[in-house]
């Protein structure tokens, strides 16, 4: 254990991986006199709000960020189940340095399952706001759940309205399934001015940084627990297609802010390691994908795979060991078929159809239902019928599928405009699809129906109202979906 | 192609690669042999950082070069070499590999263009200084501001076992950003030429343009980018309290011997908040201090005001913050005067004594509720912790009776709570 001490209230407090710091080696002569006995606080202001994380039924990570001059710092983060930070039950004293651009991260144990909780954290100078969180239920509960998923956020394309909306709901986690940000400058046509083009691990933090002042996105990390997995423009357009190859420093850099920013924390074996599990009681098993750091194939000279042999084992290990009723994957690229008015996208599953045939025909075999596509990238709000073999599929009504894939629409980036009928001729499996509008996803998860809602809002104009533009409601068992007639859908 | 064909192309890239091919000590391995920092590509722009990647698998230590994070650090190094410039620089260097094993970092400011000097590591990061090793992502970063002409040697390493060449692969960034030209502060060298404090034991330190040199030691406790130098000599053997006042104040730390050497750090306090840094140190009589002021974004007109002066037994070591306690507080105590109200209303405050549980109390608000609920004192306290005398300012004259202190301070999130309080006294 680390020479670090964590206070500890009522509840065990399990702090950061970063308890193991080692001055046992230090000589006495320095160990004594110059090494930092213990954790300290220290001065810098709390300008990039605050977030929570990857909640377990007993830890939730909690983030913030120190803006300071200092080269080490650190931060208290205070746990409390009242928004009054009255009835403490945790509190620690968090560090931080240059080398993680100040980047706060704690994950702390000993919480108690489904229940809520606020935080703050307090540099020596400022206070952070009061954020909001909630632990998962525990194993096996029968617990309903309210979900939200978005994607592709692009900040100049337009305002993060949604956000604002999602922040509003009662929500138990929210899903980010790729392209938070976006490594490019914004056209000088676009709706909000972005001059950052990420290249470096300065510029990608200072991108992060710009996303984080939108004033919607900031009260859904303050509000919901959020887990992310990363898609190409946290990195660069489709830069897992290798064409050019992308520089390891570029990648590196990209991920590396990405981890920094978000509330999630490392595995100590490969810091980059976004691929994981959540399990939310006896509902839901959320299985978060990485779709682009293990890809191969494209300009490789080597077989084409998606997910890598280790991630696509213990995804198929991982659903079949599930006990979840709803089993769904944070999946970034569309994994149905789909034939866009003549074409396909090889940059999504559709470049890898092996893999698809290989993932979706195990689920098949095993007979695991009710797993669900939950999917960024496209810019649609889509909805498909899943199998690992398309050619014989038809309309999907023949034969039971093998799961249902939402495409949860895109925050604000720009979508193919194509018609409905059009993309339903050519790929009969499709329940439904929408260029036109951004938004998000709302799932309520129950033991015996998913019902999905698509929300959208105005993102040309700032505080635009959202509404509900669909209602799929998916029988448990059925892995088939019910579309309410649109005009009925529309709230 | 066949099925094997891949693992078989994967092989020969796997023999071809620098895994395989190191097993001997890399290029770089040591300080003559120092590398630069390359430039990289990005597919959609110019970065303006540069890279190394270190390879350390097959790498060694360095004999007779002090390992600044303790003798276990360090123990495969690669060396970088950042050229001098004409301008003076705020270098930053970032590393890290694929695992969470926190990478060692030194840099060593060098006299001059060209010069190969490792005999003391000015800024370390790594295991155990506390800050980014130990946050959730766990990296190893520095800064470092140094002045124009003068090449900086980066030392990269590994501790502990070693790992697979994977593992023991460390990318490090290096950000580069041009200072304005200046003079230098009095006394950015540890040397002769530092100033002395005068015997008013008050001296106001410029700190603008100060910057980072090869006398500057690392004190990992008390971390600054550049810092400003003075001695002096206590007249008396005993403790003495040192003070520094003013915002670009960031560390304070206090050397003895000829020269400032990691070995002979006193103490030091590193800035946590806004009030001014106290460090009490033990002093000899006679025998020479080096005060060492630390500063990160010195710019141009920043200056400290230091104090040297007797310590008194309330002296402690005080970054300048205070952080109220997640357990509620309670204050108790009593009067400290006559307690007959014609004498005690002679003096036109009133002087308690707190003892504060739970503390410390911050920006706490004091009342003195007396007779007829009425208020008959005031005053404020920016820090009380422990037991302490407070004196309020009288706003009434005092009556007999019961008089009970009334007491709010900032909670947890900065919430201003009301503060349980059983001091009371009676006046006759």
């Amino acid at each position: 254990m680390s020479s670090h001490k964590l206070h500890v209230t009522r509840r065990e407090l399990v702090a950061s991986l970063g308890a193991l710091g080692a001055v046992a080696a230090v000589p006495p002569a320095w160990g004594k006199t110059l090494l930092p006995s213990k954790r300290r606080i220290g001065p810098g202001a709390f300008h990039d709000g605050v977030a929570s994380g990857e909640p377990g039924p007993n830890a939730i990570t909690f983030w913030s960020r120190l803006e300071t001059s200092r080269p080490r710092s650190g931060a208290r983060l205070v746990v409390a189940t009242d928004p009054g930070m009255r009835k403490v039950v945790a509190h620690a004293t968090i560090p931080t340095g240059r080398g993680v651009n100040g980047t706060l991260k704690a994950r702390i144990g000993g919480l108690k399952p489904y229940t809520e909780y606020y935080y703050v954290w307090e540099s020596g100078t400022g206070v952070s706001p009061i954020g909001r969180t909630r632990t998962a239920p525990p194993p096996g509960a029968a617990q309903p759940l309210n979900f939200g998923v978005s994607s592709c956020q692009a900040y100049g394309s337009g305002y993060f309205n949604v956000h604002a909306d999602a922040a509003a709901q009662a929500l138990d986690l929210y899903l980010f399934l790729g392209d938070y940000i976006y490594e490019t400058k914004s056209r000088a046509s676009a709706v909000r001015g972005d001059d950052i083009q990420a290249v470096d691990l300065a510029s990608y933090r200072a991108k992060y940084a710009l996303y984080r002042s939108d004033p919607g996105l900031r009260e859904l990390h303050r509000l919901h627990a959020t887990a992310h997995v990363w898609d190409d423009h946290e990195v660069e357009n489709n830069y897992s297609d290798n064409n050019p190859a992308p520089s390891p420093a570029q990648r590196t850099a990209g991920y590396r802010a990405s981890f920094e920013w978000q509330p999630r924390m490392s595995f100590p074996s490969d810091r980059q390691r976004v691929y994981r599990t959540l399990t939310y009681g006896g509902f839901a098993d959320v299985f978060m994908l990485d779709e682009r750091q293990y890809r191969t194939g494209s300009n490789d000279g080597q077989p084409r795979h998606m997910l890598g042999e280790a991630q696509m084992t213990w995804l198929i290990n991982s659903l079949k060991a599930s006990k979840a009723k709803w089993k769904f994957l944070a999946n970034q690229v569309v994994m149905a078929q789909i034939n866009y008015d003549g074409s396909t996208n090889t940059d999504a599953w559709d470049g890898y159809k092996d893999d698809r045939a290989r993932l979706l025909g195990e689920i098949e075999r095993a007979g695991i239902d009710n797993v669900v596509a939950l999917t960024g990238d496209a810019h649609v709000f889509m909805c498909s019928l899943l199998t690992s073999d398309y050619s014989t599929f038809g309309d999907g009504t023949a034969r039971k599928p093998a799961g249902v894939e939402y495409v949860t629409g895109s925050v604000t980036s720009g979508g193919k405009l194509t018609d409905e009928a059009v993309i339903q001729k050519a790929s009969p499996w499709n329940r439904e699809y929408n260029a036109a509008d951004h938004g998000y996803a709302r799932l309520g998860i129950g033991p015996d129906q998913l019902v999905t809602d698509y929300m959208a809002s105005d993102i040309t104009v700032p505080n635009a109202g959202t509404a509900r533009i669909e209602r799929f409601t998916q029988a448990a068992g059925t892995n088939t979906v019910q579309r309410e007639p649109p005009a009925a859908a529309r709230v | 192609m066949d099925r094997k064909a891949p693992l078989i192309l994967a092989a020969l890239i796997a023999a071809a690669s620098p895994t395989a091919a190191s097993a001997a000590p890399p290029p770089n391995d040591a300080p003559a042999g120092a590398a630069p920092f390359e430039v990289y590509t990005a597919v959609n722009g110019i970065p303006t950082e540069r890279q190394a990647i270190a390879e350390l698998a097959e790498a060694t230590p360095d004999p007779g070069v002090l390992s600044c994070l303790g003798s276990a650090s360090f123990l495969r190094t690669a060396w970088y070499r950042i050229p001098a410039t004409q301008t003076p620089r705020e270098l930053t260097i970032e590393a890290s590999g694929r695992t969470l094993g926190v990478v060692d970092l030194a840099a060593f400011v060098q006299p001059g263009a060209g010069t190969t000097v490792t005999s003391l590591p000015n800024v370390c990061a790594g295991d155990g200084v506390g800050g980014g090793d130990s946050a959730g992502d766990r990296t190893a970063g520095l800064s470092i501001r140094v002045g124009p002409f003068r090449d900086v040697l980066v030392q990269v390493g590994r501790h502990g076992p070693v790992g697979s060449a994977a593992d023991e692969q460390v990318q490090v960034d290096l950000a580069e950003a041009a200072l304005p030209i200046g003079d230098e502060p009095d006394g950015d060298r540890a040397g002769s030429a530092a100033p002395t404090i005068p015997k008013s034991g008050v001296a106001s330190v410029a700190l603008g343009g100060a910057t980072t040199t090869q006398e500057d030691p690392f004190v990992a406790r008390c971390p600054a980018e550049a810092s400003v130098w003075r001695r002096v000599r206590p007249p008396t053997t005993g403790r003495w309290t040192f003070t520094a006042n003013g915002a670009d104040a960031a560390s304070l730390s206090v050397f003895t011997g000829a020269h400032p050497t990691p070995a002979s750090a006193v103490g030091c306090v590193d800035r946590q908040g806004p009030a001014p840094l106290m460090l009490p140190v033990q002093a000899k009589k006679g025998r020479l201090l080096w005060v060492r002021v630390g500063t990160d974004r010195p710019a141009p007109g920043a200056t400290a005001q230091l104090h040297l002066r007797r310590a008194v037994a309330a002296d402690r070591l005080d970054g300048g913050a205070c952080l109220p306690s997640t357990t509620p507080a309670t204050v108790a105590g009593g009067y400290v005067g006559p307690t007959a109200v014609k004498r005690a209303n002679k003096n036109r405050t009133v002087l308690l004594r707190m003892r504060v549980r739970n503390g410390p109390l911050c920006a706490a608000q004091l009342q003195l509720e007396g007779p007829k609920g009425k208020i008959y004192a005031r005053g404020t306290a920016g820090r009380v912790r422990g037991t302490e005398s407070v004196r309020l300012q009288r706003v009434r004259k005092l009556t007999r009776g019961l008089y009970r202190l009334r007491v709010d301070a900032l909670g947890v999130a900065a919430i201003r709570n009301k503060v349980p309080s059983s001091l009371t006294f009676r006046l006759r």
